[in-house]
């Protein structure tokens, strides 16, 4: 069992806080000195690994990231720079519209979440907002940052919504990559944990990821993750962060689900229920792979008409996810074929059983953004997901999933179709849901980009590596 | 409808048979090294370029598929790599393609006229593409232009071809038929009987013309 240095590796990679809100906060760093200052002052609150689960959470935890462009500017030298992924090094922005299709109503001139110009992205998460106000906790930094010299950028707010929902209506979060190494007290036990890891060739049993596909410098699915080369010490415990401002166009979608709902129950037997709101909630759930408490369908096919009426106000504590695709379900009529969850976590679904989802995995920590919506057509406001993942290996595993996975149905021989939630313009315009009659529904986007940013965590010594001006990793 | 209906049985016959299976698929890959300096510009320049029905190798005849990258660096991080890591003594640009030339077309020989088509149907996009390579000698002589990329050639051992046998317009009718069914299907899978043949008579006669 690889033994992980805690102590080094940020907190909310490995073990999610759950805390209710937040603030992400950008900052321009102006000079090297100013930035290395603010570093230097901000280091002591970086919240941690910790062994045990919190007895008493903190009321605020601060995590801090860096851009490349944060990277260049506190001074990081060109042969470190020049070790760092292509993905890493390339403008976001640019790169989001050539490799990411964030293009036409995605494309970053209609992002209104531009941190371009920023350096370091401090993530503020507050335990308690009777305790401690959002904005009191990002105003303290941005305090803390005007005394070093930094310019604040961007800041976006992020509140959970009641029952771990997101605007659409799911309970969300459930499924996070079992990880080796993480300690036993925030792991849960072997049974819990099924479904989340690497299905095994037995069919039964399933086996934790590496966790060198989500931190640096450990043993990954592949090999053993050794770092070398002057980057090493910059990379060692850290951590990629993808995030993404997804705006949800909730009435859009609501609207799109009550009109397909009606033609949807055609292709279902005679006996099946009519009842509109359930059938919105059954093809809701087949356009997920989940029921909205987080219950997974390829578990729990059907549901009654009294249990659907519930499940916008509930939340499974812990839903099982020891479900695999092969042998129950090679065709998807339990759960869809191009379902949200099958899509982007295809288990053993494809060639090869579970060797080449294993490479792809991401840990989620997005929270919602906006107020949740009122139920009613006028009610348009800016509300979606700000959307992070940590992974180890970008191109590899986020961008990835997303590309070929998400935006393409090739790898699942869906042709050029997209996932409901995340596919972006473009594509075919249809969706299918397997069953004894299939369903083709028309897509309409639903999910828009309005920001992106590709930054590393590092470990703590790094941050302080940097601020030290380590000899061979800052400096001229 | 009926006329149409007659019609289309016809054409649906036509195409019976499916893809003529007659056309030849060859495969050319070529590596040449990028000038010093200028592998990032170069990859600026590619990335400019349009894709799909848009892109400039859409002008050229019969290519069902073609891609230009630039190799700026190995990768060394897997298991097994060689020691000490092997080092490229340059940046390369590797252009490959799949030309499928029908069977009627006997004055097309591979890959003198793949070239040759390159040379006059885009020549500013060759020049502007292996402008940056070492030694490229420009479209203006047809000798040294075919010169060039025969020394370039990489021998390949295994190629795949997406639709061998298919010819390129065979293809592009066989999507636009695919999206034309598609669209069919959304609007009309819960018609039945009468009015679903007759939705069908009236909006499958284009499909295949």
């Amino acid at each position: 069992m690889v033994q992980l240095d805690l102590a080094d590796i940020q907190g909310n990679i490995l073990v999610g806080y759950g805390f209710p809100a937040g603030r992400h906060q950008f900052f321009h760093v102006p000079t090297a000195e100013a930035g290395r200052r603010f570093l230097s002052r901000i280091l002591e609150e970086v919240t941690v690994q910790n062994a045990q689960p919190w007895t008493k959470k903190p009321r605020v935890a601060a995590n801090v990231a860096l851009t490349y462009a944060g990277l260049e500017a506190l001074g990081v030298q060109d042969a470190v720079l020049a070790q760092l992924p292509a993905a890493f090094r390339e403008p976001t922005r640019q790169r989001a519209e050539r490799v990411l299709g964030d293009r036409a109503r995605n494309a970053p001139c209609h992002w209104d979440l531009d941190a371009s110009e920023s350096h370091i992205l401090v993530l503020l998460a507050v335990s308690d907002i009777t305790e401690t106000k959002p904005d009191e906790a990002a105003e303290n930094v941005r305090g803390i940052a005007s005394a070093c010299g930094v310019e604040p950028g961007p800041c976006q707010p992020v509140q959970a919504l009641p029952n771990r929902r997101e605007h659409f209506g799911w309970a969300d979060g459930f499924g996070q990559p079992a990880v080796e190494g993480v300690p036993p007290g925030h792991r849960g036990r072997r049974r819990a944990r099924a479904g989340q890891g690497v299905p095994e060739p037995n069919g039964i049993t399933w086996r934790d990821l590496k966790a060198g596909e989500f931190v640096l410098g450990y043993p990954d699915e592949d090999g053993p993750g050794t770092l070398g080369g002057p980057a090493a010490p910059l990379l060692r415990n850290g951590s990629y962060l993808v995030y993404r401002k997804l705006y949800q166009d909730v009435p859009g979608f609501h609207r799109l689900l009550r009109e397909q709902a009606r033609r949807y129950g055609a292709t279902l037997p005679a006996e099946a229920p009519r009842d509109i709101d359930h059938l919105c909630e059954v093809l809701a759930a087949k356009l997920a792979g989940r029921w909205r408490d987080g219950v997974a369908v390829p578990l729990r096919e059907r549901r009654r008409v009294e249990d659907t009426k519930r499940l916008a106000d509930s939340a499974s504590r812990n839903p099982d996810n020891n479900f695999r695709y092969a042998a129950l379900d090679p065709h998807g009529r339990i759960c869809p074929i191009g379902a949200h969850i099958r899509r982007t976590n295809p288990r053993d679904a494809l060639v090869g059983g579970g060797a080449l989802s294993r490479r792809h995995r991401i840990i989620r920590r997005g929270m919602p953004y906006g107020a949740q919506w009122d139920g009613s057509e006028q009610d348009s406001a800016d509300r979606g997901l700000i959307f992070v993942c940590f992974n180890a290996d970008i191109e590899r595993q986020f961008e990835f999933v997303q590309t070929q996975w998400v935006n393409d149905g090739n790898a699942f021989g869906l042709g050029d179709d997209r996932d409901v939630f995340a596919g972006l313009d473009g594509g075919s315009p249809k969706l299918v849901i397997q069953g004894d009659v299939p369903f083709l529904m028309k897509r309409d986007q639903v999910v828009f980009t309005r920001g992106c940013e590709y930054l590393l965590m590092p470990g703590i010594d790094a941050l302080r590596d940097i601020v030290a001006t380590r000899p061979g990793l800052v400096g001229p | 409808v009926s006329s149409i209906g007659a019609a289309l049985r016809q054409t649906l016959r036509s195409h019976s048979d499916g893809f003529g299976g007659q056309a030849v698929s060859h495969v050319v890959v070529t590596l040449t090294p990028i000038r010093a300096g200028h592998a990032s510009l170069l990859g600026r320049k590619l990335r400019g370029l349009r894709g799909g029905h848009s892109s400039p190798l859409a002008h050229l005849r019969y290519v069902q598929f073609g891609r230009w990258m630039v190799i700026d660096q190995l990768k060394t991080d897997w298991p097994g790599t060689p020691r000490p890591n092997p080092e490229l003594k340059s940046e390369y640009l590797l252009f490959s393609a799949v030309v499928t030339v029908p069977a009627d077309d006997r004055d097309y020989t591979f890959p003198d006229s793949f070239w040759e088509d390159v040379r006059t149907l885009i020549p500013c996009v060759a020049d502007v593409v292996w402008g940056h390579c070492m030694g490229y000698p420009g479209t203006a002589g047809p000798a040294d232009f075919k010169r060039y990329f025969a020394d370039s050639r990489l021998r390949t051992g295994i190629h795949h071809f997406g639709y061998e046998g298919a010819e390129v317009d065979d293809i592009r009718r066989a999507l636009q038929v695919r999206d034309r069914f598609v669209a069919f299907a959304l609007d009309h899978q819960h018609d039945l009987g009468a009015d679903l043949k007759a939705a069908y008579l009236r909006e499958s006669a284009g499909w295949f013309s």
